[in-house]
């Protein structure tokens, strides 16, 4: 499996909408690194340039000023609303970006196979997406990502548009899939506790325009007590921030 | 690499790609087709009008909606795709064609009986000027309505060119294409009438227009009531089963 070797530097991003003449600026000089196999979380309220900077970092927007240096090729990318294709299978879904590819029918059938039992879809691999819950619906997202064996997997607010319970049980999920893949993982959300249980680095981004507030390593020791003082204590910290 | 132990209880039954989903539906179908179907039948015995001919003319119009709506579906689903692959060109070709849309349908059959002479042709081309419009502009909609994060998938897993076309753009704008060539292939059928007793094409357009010049009216009502039976028929069997197809390629 072929992971980052280097660090990805993002350098100096800026990015802004020309709207009836006016200016918005989403994002201002935002710098920041990734390590290799780590798991970074991007926090910042509502409208902040989060999930801009995110799909800046997936290549599907452009910036305007800044570069990144270093970002694998290989990504994978979890949607908020799942971003399923309705026509398609589970199995089918799963094994899109193998088939674009152009992986043998055989390959993929493989690959798709693995995906299904590590997210623990068994049974479901004929479902079409809409007679999944929300809860399957976004593993088959995972799986989707996962497949294409990405070297960074980046995820928008994946968890949001779940039940609490549905959310706590997929966190635990992504946190084993991190150390058993030992994949780079960014991901953005607004829940300073979600940050705080999974990652190990923290972007603390300021609202309109989008700036690097602070950048917090976490180093509660893992597995994370969600209920430990010291847990608090940073979830309190970053709150303040924002 | 172990398994993540799944605790969402079991899977849903599947469903399978079947145009005709529920037996009882598809039972009393066929129930209420063969009614309308005898009682036209005793009726049409006291009528003087030759069935044989009519169903014969019947087929002949069909083959003529049939070869225009081809022509009409890959014609709408390119220029649906060319006027919305960017903002400038869409810019320039949505209000050309919706110019072109409003041209009025009929004044064009001299032009194509000029060029084509009494043909078959004038029909079916003036057919494909009336198909076309709905598809193309059901289909530039739903594009250009399409769910962003799906075409963003599509981009991220690596769908371009043509493979983009044949597994993201084509199944998306699945349902739109049909619902469009429901209200064309409506249209052309209520548009050949008139273009067949026009063009002096055989056809059940320009056989409603001989027995309306009889002056039976009996015979009249019974030939529209068997015409429009006859298109009804053809919904139940090719388009509303199409239509509940669609429902799978539908976002949600």
């Amino acid at each position: 499996m072929i992971q980052l070797s280097k660090d990805t530097q993002v350098r100096k991003i800026s990015k802004w909408y020309i709207e009836d003449g006016k200016k918005f600026r989403v994002l201002e000089d935002v710098s920041f690194d990734i390590k290799p196999e780590s798991f970074v979380c991007i926090v910042g309220s509502s409208g902040g340039g989060k999930s801009t900077l995110l799909r800046i970092l997936a290549g599907l927007e452009k910036q305007n000023e800044g570069q990144i240096l270093n970002m694998p090729i290989q990504l994978g990318f979890v949607f908020q609303d799942f971003a399923l294709f309705p026509w398609l299978t589970v199995s089918d879904n799963i094994g899109f970006g193998l088939r674009m590819s152009g992986l043998e029918k055989n390959q993929i059938k493989t690959r798709v196979r693995e995906e299904v039992k590590r997210m623990g879809l068994e049974g479901f691999e004929n479902t079409h997406s809409k007679d999944l819950s929300g809860g399957m619906k976004q593993r088959v997202g995972i799986a989707r990502a996962l497949a294409v064996e990405p070297n960074v997997l980046l995820l928008d607010e994946p968890f949001s548009a779940l039940d609490e319970i549905t959310a706590k049980n997929l966190r635990l999920d992504l946190l084993q899939i991190w150390d058993q893949t030992h994949k780079t993982i960014v991901m953005v959300t607004h829940l300073v506790e979600e940050a705080v249980q999974l990652a190990d680095v923290i972007i603390v981004l300021s609202p309109r325009p989008g700036k690097i507030h602070k950048i917090i390593q976490n180093k509660l020791s893992r597995p994370r007590n969600t209920r430990s003082r010291e847990f608090f204590k940073l979830v309190d910290e970053i709150e303040e921030l924002l | 690499m172990s398994s993540l132990k799944h605790r969402y209880g079991h899977p849903r039954k599947t469903h399978h790609a079947r145009f005709w989903r529920h037996k009882h539906q598809r039972l009393i179908r066929f129930v209420y087709i063969v009614i309308i179907l005898i009682i036209l039948f005793v009726v049409s015995r006291s009528g003087g009008i030759n069935w044989l001919e009519f169903y014969r003319f019947f087929v002949s119009s069909l083959v003529s909606v049939i070869m225009a709506y081809i022509i009409s579906a890959v014609l709408a689903v390119i220029l649906a795709l060319a006027s919305t692959k960017n903002k400038v060109v869409e810019n320039i070709m949505v209000p050309i064609l919706d110019v072109a849309q409003s041209f009025p349908t009929f004044a064009l059959i001299p032009i194509l009986l000029v060029i084509f002479g009494t043909t078959r042709w004038v029909v079916i081309l003036f057919l494909v000027v009336t198909i076309v419009w709905p598809i193309t502009f059901t289909l530039i909609s739903a594009i250009k309505t399409e769910r962003k994060d799906l075409s963003e998938a599509a981009t991220i897993y690596g769908a371009r060119g043509i493979k983009r076309l044949r597994y993201y753009r084509l199944p998306d704008m699945f349902p739109a294409f049909i619902t469009g060539s429901i209200i064309g292939w409506g249209e052309a059928w209520e548009a050949i009438i008139g273009a067949e007793i026009i063009a002096r094409v055989i056809g059940v357009g320009s056989l409603l227009g001989k027995i309306s010049d009889t002056g039976n009216i009996t015979n009249l009502a019974m030939a529209i009531a068997m015409y429009l039976f006859l298109i009804f028929i053809l919904n139940e069997i090719i388009w509303i089963p199409l239509l509940n197809f669609s429902s799978r390629y539908q976002n949600e």
